[in-house]
């Protein structure tokens, strides 16, 4: 197809509607719950109970939801505690040894721990062992 | 002021600028196409009868206050209000559930999309990941190697 001189608004529109009809197949075979964005909004609004099992549904649904599993506490930083193990427990972490945690959580001083508060504890007594 | 939108298939929907504007992408395209009001604004992925759906959405909720920040909506600081009207627009089927989120998420209209997936998230309560994947059409794309991994994650979370 060959175009000639200027194009006007209408055949521009045209154009453009025509185009999106020949990928229309594409457009329709989307899935909303496999974009990571979409997902992540429905994160959202997932019980905490129901996160671990949403988290294992696929990749994009784990990458959605693995920020929620997680969370951080942040402590003023007079009030922080056991700063050596802390950064143990991180460095453990990137070694891969324990659950996967976000990148954000690796600067500053932070812990990240298990939204289940008796989980939680476990995950501290593994900063006093190691 | 009235703003004429046009639907995948060519069904043209004349609609008052406010309402036109809780689509963000509308509002922006309105600002730029300024000069050119006589065109009807093309809706290129948005089908007539999900496009009438979120129009319907946005003449109820057109006086509501607009929220941008995106960390307003996390549910579990601050649940966003859900009126009588909001609960019967979502008694839908899941596919035209589906096609609402898509058409909220490409015309970027925020309340609407956020509400959508509420209704997935309600859908999803204590359900098996495998149940998730039955119901959504879901691959399960991790690997062996991925799965291992998540074995020895679960333990962790209990689950």
């Amino acid at each position: 197809m060959r175009l000639e001189g200027r194009l006007d608004v209408d055949s521009t529109h045209a154009l453009i509607r025509e185009l999106f009809h020949h990928l229309g197949f594409v457009m329709q075979s989307a899935h909303p719950l496999k974009i990571l964005e979409i997902v992540s909004y429905v994160a959202s609004y997932v019980r905490k109970r129901d996160l671990t099992a949403c988290a294992l549904v696929s990749k994009t649904w784990y990458q959605a939801f693995n920020p929620s599993i997680w969370y951080d506490i942040s402590w003023e930083p007079r009030r922080q505690f056991l700063p050596k193990a802390i950064h143990r427990h991180i460095q453990l972490k990137k070694g891969n040894l324990g659950p996967e945690i976000p990148e954000s959580c690796l600067n500053g001083p932070r812990i990240w721990v298990f939204t289940d508060p008796i989980l939680y504890f476990g995950a501290l007594y593994l900063d006093f062992v190691t | 002021m009235k703003v004429t939108l046009e639907s995948s298939d060519g069904q043209v929907f004349t609609v008052d600028k406010e309402v036109a504007e809780l689509s963000v992408i509308i509002k922006e395209m309105l600002v730029i196409e300024q000069a050119n009001q006589d065109h009807p604004i093309p809706l290129l992925n948005v089908g007539a009868v999900e496009l009438a759906k979120v129009i319907e959405y946005c003449e109820h909720h057109r006086n509501d206050p607009t929220i941008d920040d995106d960390e307003d909506y996390d549910s579990r600081k601050k649940p966003i209000e859900m009126d009588d009207w909001d609960k019967q627009f979502t008694i839908v089927n899941k596919e035209m559930m589906f096609e609402l989120i898509l058409a909220a998420n490409s015309m970027q209209v925020k309340p609407l999309l956020h509400l959508g997936c509420r209704y997935a998230a309600d859908i999803v309560k204590r359900m098996s990941p495998t149940e998730i994947r039955d119901l959504f059409q879901i691959d399960d794309d991790f690997t062996p190697e991925e799965q291992d991994k998540i074995e020895w994650e679960k333990q962790w979370t209990k689950l």
